[in-house]
């Protein structure tokens, strides 16, 4: 029973997380430089301006709130509190309520099953100490041992560097790696694109996640529609519907890919190696290991077959139901 | 053959630990695709200072031994800011950081004003070799004989001695590794300072009790 148990367990434990991008109607008037909804300890919404003194618009804007009952128990949440910035505009801004429309609640009717698989782990270069303040240092250790006789040189040449260098490297940044995957299911009415990456993510229009879960979230907004979502050390996945990619066994209609591996639905993994445009799926790889990626071919249910694969621009696909006979 | 004047070989020694604490964020800013710390960058500039600064020497300074200590701490000084500016980039603890690694910087501060002043008097550089001896090399392998061979059969032992955080390479090491700086561990912090404030104050009284003939 445990054996069974454990598997499903862990299935459930990594699958994906709750969505935090709700919309809410939203009502201005007047002019202002910013609009700031403010969704407590979830977060808060920025709408970036500047909104011009003939301003008198009606939007439906993202809100990271929590919604542990899906779209159907927004009505029961706190609508945002909304103010202007600065303080001082005499522009008039009211949340008129939750929007009719809600993206993910027909993301997750029609896509249900796809937005319960695992997602990617987000990976970031560590940030790192760049030139300047390296050459900072040596410039500065090599005076001081010039100057070694002279003790309160060599301080004022330490305190003035050291303030320096540490000022510069502590700017510096961690180099985000976004991972992006495409999901689907064989005879599926749409594919999953999936998008990871720490601390900053383009904002989707459908589905967006956080892990670990509950954690402050920021959306910046503008007019335009476009967007950005920041969390402090948090990893964020956003999820959009998707047209499903034209591969068959036969024929690659899609985009080349630079590597593949399939699993027979009796568990046995082969590395295809690349899949040009217009030409059948290769039989094996030269030489290829045949083993994919550990993160993209993890908690994958058993007795049906897979295709994994990666584009030449990176990305990576995950098809469930792939026959490759 | 002529030997070194004294302060020479002490300042190829600091020249050579400077060149040693930048050596790992020089190597990372080189080779984009390497990382080579997963832990305490700030603690990596101090080991190879903390390992080369207490070395006992042998010539006595006539400018005394605080000019010799204050230069081994002004040379570490801008590494050490280099190291705990690419933490605190990695979401280092600012508190944590701050407290460890001013009290690193002022363990190695005291244990070269000890090493500087050992040599006075006989005395004193003997109690300043066997100090040093013990509580840097000796207790760095003890505590690496006890980690290689396991002194306890029991897994569940935690294995973590904090005795052993008087040994400043040994404390640098431990908050120097993955998850090193959580927590501040102020036992383990003023341990690191006891140790080395015991080390100068056993030398400096020996080295007073010295008379001016027999000074070096």
């Amino acid at each position: 029973m445990i054996a069974i148990l454990a598997p499903v367990l862990l299935l459930l434990c990594a699958a994906g997380g709750e969505n935090r991008l709700w919309f809410v109607d939203l009502e201005l008037r007047g002019a202002c430089d910013e609009i700031q909804l403010d969704c407590g300890s979830d977060g808060v919404t920025r709408i970036l301006g500047p909104f011009a003194s003939a301003e008198d618009r009606r939007s439906s804007v993202p809100v990271p709130v929590r919604s542990p009952l899906g779209a159907e128990g927004l009505d029961s949440l706190p609508l945002p509190r909304a103010r202007v910035l600065p303080a001082t505009s005499l522009a008039t801004v009211r949340v008129l309520g939750w929007s009719q429309e809600q993206p993910a609640a027909e993301l997750e009717r029609r896509a249900a099953p796809l937005l319960g698989r695992p997602r990617p782990p987000a990976a970031s270069d560590p940030a790192r100490a760049a030139l300047p303040e390296l050459a900072l240092v040596l410039i500065a250790g090599g005076f001081m041992l010039r100057f070694r006789r002279r003790l309160w040189v060599c301080l004022a040449l330490a305190l003035g560097a050291g303030f320096a260098t540490l000022e510069l490297a502590r700017s510096r940044q961690a180099e985000a790696r976004p991972v992006r995957v495409l999901e689907w299911e064989t005879g599926g009415a749409l594919a999953l694109s999936v998008r990871v990456a720490r601390d900053e993510l383009a904002l989707p229009s459908e589905w967006l996640e956080i892990a670990p879960e509950g954690r402050a979230l920021e959306l910046l907004w503008t007019s335009t529609g476009s967007g950005l979502a920041r969390a402090r050390h948090g990893s964020l996945a956003a999820a959009e519907s998707a047209a499903i990619p034209p591969l068959a066994r036969g024929d690659n209609g899609g985009e080349p890919l630079d590597a593949v591996w399939t699993r027979s639905a009796s568990g046995e993994w082969t590395a295809h190696g690349p899949w040009p445009v217009n030409a059948p799926l290769g039989l094996r790889a030269p030489g290829g290991s045949g083993d994919p990626p550990g993160w993209l071919a993890s908690a994958l249910p058993p007795g049906r077959s897979v295709l994994l694969g990666r584009t030449a621009g990176g990305e990576w696909l995950r098809c469930l139901g792939f026959e490759r006979e | 053959m002529p030997s070194p004047r004294p302060g020479t070989v002490r300042d190829a020694t600091l020249a050579a630990a400077f060149l040693l604490s930048i050596l790992v964020p020089l190597g990372e800013a080189l080779l984009p695709s390497v990382s080579l710390a997963r832990g305490s960058l700030a603690a990596l500039a101090l080991l190879p200072w903390l390992a080369l600064a207490p070395l006992p020497g042998v010539w006595h300074d006539p400018a005394g031994p605080a000019r010799g200590a204050l230069l081994a701490g002004c040379l570490a000084l801008p590494p050490l800011c280099l190291g705990a500016g690419v933490d605190l980039a990695r979401g280092a603890d600012a508190r944590v950081l701050g407290v460890t690694s001013a009290a690193a910087w002022l363990v190695l501060v005291v244990w070269s004003l000890a090493a500087e002043g050992a040599p006075r008097t006989p005395e004193s550089r003997s109690a300043f070799a066997v100090l040093w001896f013990l509580l840097l090399p000796g207790a760095s392998a003890l505590r690496f004989a006890l980690a290689w061979v396991p002194a306890r059969a029991s897994s569940a032992a935690s294995g973590r001695a904090p005795f052993f955080a008087a040994d400043p390479l040994l404390w640098c090491h431990r908050w120097g590794r993955p998850e090193g700086l959580a927590a501040l561990d102020l036992g383990e912090l003023a341990l690191a300072l006891c140790g080395a404030l015991l080390v100068f104050v056993v030398v400096r009284v020996l080295g007073r009790q010295a008379s001016p003939e027999r000074d070096p």
